[in-house]
């Protein structure tokens, strides 16, 4: 008797353990799921994959951004705008925009709300030009989970500053 | 008897309505507390107020901003990162900065976080020189309510890309 009591005692520990240590394995998957947000951000413009670009989104007219070209220099307002950018980047050739993000950052502000903050370095490759640009620039992404996926709610890249 | 389910049914429509209002009435005021922070964000810059500035930030190690001059352009984190800027440009007298936001919009993503995105024409009068020099920027602050009050938890202002 003294035995199924003691063994039942420690399952009880052993349980009340993995309880306990279930909420620190749930936030950093949390972060790592934040983190693909960049991670597929970045293989979407590489590979012209319009589709995966358009699913990193929130679906909303709320969904904003601020981008580092003179044609988005104002904000860009709706999803329907923003997907519709990235449709007309995707004409060119894959490979003539090459986009790698540098020590991403995540801050959870909550369970559901993070902000991504991330270097970029952005290859333009034209087709016809022949001549390369790089821009290095510096991303914020603000994400959602939104029916259980993260999504891109607002953007902001800007330039490196001259001076 | 006509009657008495008459009063009832308006009575519970009273009731319904008077449930569903309040919801209204906190997500408007909170997007005034807002405004009125980045309202107060400019008076700080104008009239050369730190304490007042310091009252906008969450003092915390994971506040972070891209600021628009050099010396920010890469990440800086907590408070005291961004404090010494703020003392600089506060040695000057009140009115040597000036700052004024136009087209504020807050997007609330939740009850307590809140993307907020603007413009500002930030003017610079030195006090000998006497010439003025002003530039247009772009910011997102994210914002999230902190001990029951509205911080800036992250933000990312750039100037206008020119090309």
């Amino acid at each position: 008797m003294k035995v199924r009591t003691m063994i039942g005692l420690l399952s009880c520990i052993a349980l009340a353990f993995c309880l306990y240590m279930t909420p620190s394995a749930d936030a950093a998957s949390a972060e790592e799921e934040v983190l693909q947000v960049v991670t597929y951000f970045a293989k979407a413009m590489n590979t012209n994959d319009t589709e995966r670009m358009s699913s990193l989104w929130w679906n909303s007219q709320k969904t904003s951004t601020f981008g580092p070209p003179k044609a988005m220099a104002f904000l860009c307002q709706g999803y329907e705008s923003i997907v519709m950018w990235f449709n007309d980047m995707n004409k060119s050739p894959v490979g003539s925009y090459v986009r790698s993000f540098q020590n991403p950052q995540v801050t959870m502000l909550n369970d559901n709300i993070a902000v991504i903050t991330a270097y970029s370095i952005f290859i333009q490759n034209p087709p016809v030009v022949k001549e390369q640009f790089v821009s290095q620039e510096r991303s914020t992404f603000v994400v959602q989970k939104i029916g259980g996926k993260w999504v891109i709610v607002h953007a902001h890249a800007s330039a490196f500053p001259a001076e | 008897m006509r009657m008495k389910s008459m009063f009832g049914f308006i009575s519970i429509v009273t009731l319904a309505l008077c449930l569903s209002l309040p919801q209204y009435v906190t997500a408007a005021s909170d997007e005034e507390k807002i405004v009125q922070m980045m309202e107060n964000f400019d008076k700080a810059i104008n009239t050369a107020d730190l304490e007042l500035m310091s009252s906008l930030f969450w003092h915390s190690p994971k506040y972070s901003s891209f600021g628009p001059p050099k010396n920010l352009a890469y990440l800086t984190k907590g408070w005291e990162g961004i404090e010494e800027m703020w003392k600089t440009m506060f040695k000057y007298p009140a009115g040597t900065y000036s700052s004024s936001a136009h087209n504020v919009q807050v997007a609330m993503l939740k009850d307590d976080v809140a993307v907020v995105t603007s413009y500002s024409v930030i003017t610079f009068r030195p006090p000998v020189v006497k010439e003025e020099t002003s530039e247009l920027l772009r910011g997102t602050s994210v914002v999230q309510k902190i001990g029951g009050k509205w911080l800036i938890v992250h933000d990312h202002a750039s100037r206008l890309p020119i090309e």
